[in-house]
């Protein structure tokens, strides 16, 4: 027999660095890489979020702001979708909660492979930096739609042809190489590094739903690798991957034979797994926001495991669905159609079981617990019209309308951002050791929550009566009715509002680390490991000398007969719980 | 099969420690982290070089010149459920690449850069460090050489005027064989490693997982560098 030992049991000392950069800047604290990939994610996202305003006032005032010209509109739409589902939604919630969350919800003192995790963000941070350095390249940035179709992403006339779309590939093959080491790090280090007592059962939702979209990202971004790859060459030295015989500004270019319906298949091989990326550590997340601020255990654990594993894999088996426009095969429509609609069930199972956790539970309606909730609505909604979507029939006229723009901000945009809003609100006493205002947070939740149904509700309507997505100004469009055009400046006032009171949760998070009351080390009464460090903020290595053990899992809330309302998973069985039956 | 047992298990009616003793507990005992992130890795990559492939194989249509192979090709049911299905248009201008012949010897010194990994396994094992030594320089020499017989093919192809992109099958040999040579120069950085502590004089077990996750990386490029020789070839 050997004697198993792990990185998990490794009580060697760590290497503790002493200087501020060895701790801050060169990290290899996976605690510390959490926060570097965070606040350079929420970097970016501010200024996809401005770029966002700006588009929101050309929409109602047209011509109002004389910068925004049709080609500035188009790089501004292309920098804002990728921004914000890649570079701030995907690095936040796989290398900012992922990071942070693993080793500390598992009872791991780190990463397996801290210096590659450290390599991970600087990696992640050129990306960030060539995509910005992209505004101010000769052309600008890409204005091609952030699904970067070819011919026209880089064919004359497209803004940013020449340099813009270099730097977008090159950045997107940038973040891949840094999301791949981060992401062999994250499967690993949950295979590998659990303490004892941790069985895959054990783990909390928040654990799987970042496992799975790990594996979903490690197998789905290769796709936009290659597809990005490819049409570099195509743009840079002439060969035509994706690029058929065409005539551009009357001369025919010296391309042939290429399929851009070949790049729109690669493209969205990783486009829609990436939905879910983003989605299913949001789903973990606020199963456990939901749990913990319910007092109850969450409803069916092992239906919710499954569901991401099931999702998961389907996830794989739809992408067409975003190509019902393109041209292929019915045949193919049909199949896709069904695959979409099938993903449906174990979703709809998700809904059932978050509303039957909160069903008689013993709710406190605490900031965490007010963005969950705020998610299921908005998850719901969206969930809804990608039903209509995901018929064939019912997405040709919807396709490229204001319909779809509602949909998937619906369910990619705000839902996750909900949980990312709620989970920061729920960890924040354990990250900094502080905590926030109440007051501010709920102003911060309503007036985010009621906006955002502003916003995008108004857009379903549009998308109905035609207006197409991707239109600088719709001008005199004899079928669009006046209305229209209310209904755009009541959008971009909502709009407009909805990013001003983000104001409020930086103000309430900075004031806060500085000036907030001291956090108790566990405030929500929280089962899982990440409760029970010995300090808070935890320190490096985070256990202090000995590994915590576990004995149960997750979720013992309100047991009956405990002496409180929740029982960590690190208390070992009492007299009258009956252990494990052999 | 164990991960499905696991995954059933009902973790709200067992307490205790006992019911698992430790890390490792799930199907993947024994597995080291290395190997953990290795064999992930393999799968990031294998999903990679297939999306080349199923992407050669829609690209790859009409064969200008061979209407038989051309014909052949059509029948084959790759073509024929990837192409016909996704609506790609067969392309008419599909020109067969001509495989220079150094890539025979290309690919049989990366055959035998796999042998000599093979071997080192086997000198592991049997804990002769000397012969380790050796096969395991060999091991990583004969890869530079693939390395370096794959550039010369770029340059004497470059040099008759085969550049990328005069033809998609030619396109796909550069796209290929770059892909496949940056993986195989990762792995030289991890043959470094292993060999430079070999030649320092260090212990069987210091080395042994990198000997291994080497040797098994090693194979898996041949296979992968194997599938795509072919692909040219037949088509
Ligand atoms: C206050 C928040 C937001 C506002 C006001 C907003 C507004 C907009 C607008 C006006 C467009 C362009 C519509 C068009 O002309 O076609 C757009 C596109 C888009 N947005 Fe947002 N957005 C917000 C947040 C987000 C978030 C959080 C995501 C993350 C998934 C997101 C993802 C996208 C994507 C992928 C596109 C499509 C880009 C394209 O067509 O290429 N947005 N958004
Ligand atoms: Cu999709």
């Amino acid at each position: 027999m050997t004697t198993y030992t792990t990185i998990a049991e490794d009580t060697r000392p760590l290497h503790h660095p002493k200087t501020w950069v060895g701790k801050y800047v060169w990290s290899q604290d996976h605690k510390v890489i959490a926060i570097q990939y965070s606040l350079t994610a929420v970097g970016v996202g501010l200024v996809a979020l401005v770029l966002s305003g700006l588009m929101r006032m050309q929409l109602a005032f047209p011509g109002m702001l004389e910068f925004i010209t049709p080609d500035a509109y188009y790089q501004f739409v292309t920098m804002h979708g990728m921004i914000m589902v890649i570079y701030l939604l995907t690095a936040l919630l796989l290398g900012g909660f992922g990071n942070y969350m693993i080793p500390l919800m598992i009872g791991a003192r780190d990463m397996v492979f801290p210096f590659v995790n450290m390599l991970s963000y600087w990696v992640y941070l050129l990306s960030v930096i060539v995509l910005m350095a992209s505004f101010f390249v000769p052309g600008g940035p890409t204005g091609a739609g952030w699904t970067l179709y070819p011919p026209q992403a880089i064919t004359e006339g497209t803004p940013g042809a020449g340099w813009g779309i270099i730097m977008m590939l090159a950045s997107l093959a940038i973040f891949i190489v840094a999301f791949t080491m981060g992401g062999l790090n994250y499967v690993t280090t949950v295979l590998q590094a659990r303490t004892k007592g941790m069985t895959l059962m054990r783990m909390p939702c928040t654990i799987w739903g970042i496992f799975v979209a790990t594996i979903l990202g490690l197998l789905a971004f290769p796709a936009l690798f290659v597809a990005a790859i490819m049409m570099t060459l195509d743009n840079t030295i002439g060969t035509s991957f994706f690029m058929p015989a065409i005539i551009s500004g009357g001369a025919a270019l010296d391309h042939s034979g290429g399929s851009p319906i070949l790049f729109q298949h690669l493209f969205w091989f990783f486009g829609h797994p990436e939905v879910y990326i983003v989605a299913l550590p949001a789903f973990g997340i606020v199963s456990d926001l939901i749990s913990t601020h319910a007092r109850k255990n969450i409803f069916g654990y092992r239906m919710m495991v499954w569901a991401i594993i099931i999702i998961g894999g389907l996830s794989f088996i739809v992408w067409a669905h975003h190509m019902y426009v393109s041209g292929m095969n019915p045949y193919f429509g049909f199949f896709f159609a069904t695959s979409t609609l099938i993903i449906a069930v174990p979703t709809a199972i998700k809904v059932y079981n978050w509303v039957l956790t909160l069903w008689r539970g013993d709710i406190h309606l605490r900031v965490p617990m007010l963005f969950a909730i705020g998610f299921i609505f908005t998850f719901i909604h969206g969930g809804l019209t990608g039903l209509f979507l995901g018929n064939v029939s019912v997405d040709v006229p919807l396709s490229d309308t204001y319909f779809v723009i509602g949909h998937f901000h619906m369910v990619m945009g705000v839902s996750p951002i909900m949980v990312v809003f709620g989970a920061i609100y729920h960890w924040y006493p354990k990250i900094t050791g502080r905590m926030w205002n109440t007051m501010l947070g709920q102003a911060h939740f309503w007036i985010t929550f009621l906006g955002v149904y502003a916003i995008y509700l108004p857009m379903h309507y549009l998308g109905f009566l035609g207006v197409p997505r991707r239109y600088y100004e719709m001008g005199d469009t004899a079928f669009l009715p006046e209305s229209v055009h209310d209904a755009n400046v009541g959008i971009t006032i909502a709009a407009l509002t909805v990013g001003a009171a983000q104001l409020i949760f930086f103000y309430n998070l900075i004031y806060s680390y500085f000036k907030g009351p001291k956090a108790d080390p566990n405030p929500w009464g929280a089962t899982t490991l990440e409760w029970q460090t010995p300090d808070t903020p935890p320190a490096h290595g985070n256990w202090g000398p000995e590994l915590p053990k576990v004995y149960r899992w997750a979720y013992d809330y309100s047991v009956p007969g405990a002496a409180r309302d929740f029982i960590p998973q690190t208390t070992p069985p009492g007299p009258d719980e009956k252990p494990h039956e052999h | 099969m164990k991960l499905l047992r696991e995954l059933t298990k009902r973790p709200w009616l067992t307490k205790g420690l006992d019911s698992d003793p430790g890390p490792g507990a799930d199907g993947i005992r024994g597995a080291t982290a290395a190997a953990t992130g290795m064999w992930f890795y393999v799968g990031v990559a294998s999903v990679m070089f297939s999306l080349i492939v199923a992407a050669y194989v829609l690209r790859l249509g009409n064969y200008g010149a061979d209407p038989a192979a051309a014909a052949a090709a059509k029948a084959s049911l790759a073509w024929w459920t990837l192409a016909a299905i996704c609506g790609i248009p067969p392309a008419d201008d599909w020109a067969p690449m001509a495989e220079p012949f150094l890539l025979w010897i290309n690919t049989g010194v990366l055959i035998v850069s796999s042998i000599a990994w093979q071997k080192a396994r086997g000198d592991l094992r049997k804990r002769r460090m000397d012969s380790l030594r050796i096969t395991l320089t060999a091991a990583g020499l004969f890869a530079l050489v693939f390395l370096a017989g794959q550039l010369t093919v770029w340059r004497q192809l470059i040099g008759s005027g085969q550049f990328a992109a005069v033809g998609p099958a030619i396109a796909f040999f550069y796209l290929m064989t770059a892909m496949h040579g940056l993986h195989l120069l990762g792995g030289l950085f991890f043959w470094w490693r292993t060999t430079s502590k070999v030649l320092n004089g260090a212990k069987a077990e210091e080395i042994a997982a990198g000997v291994n996750l080497c040797a098994v990386y090693w194979h898996y490029l041949l296979l992968v560098w194997i599938v795509m020789f072919g692909l040219l070839l037949i088509t």
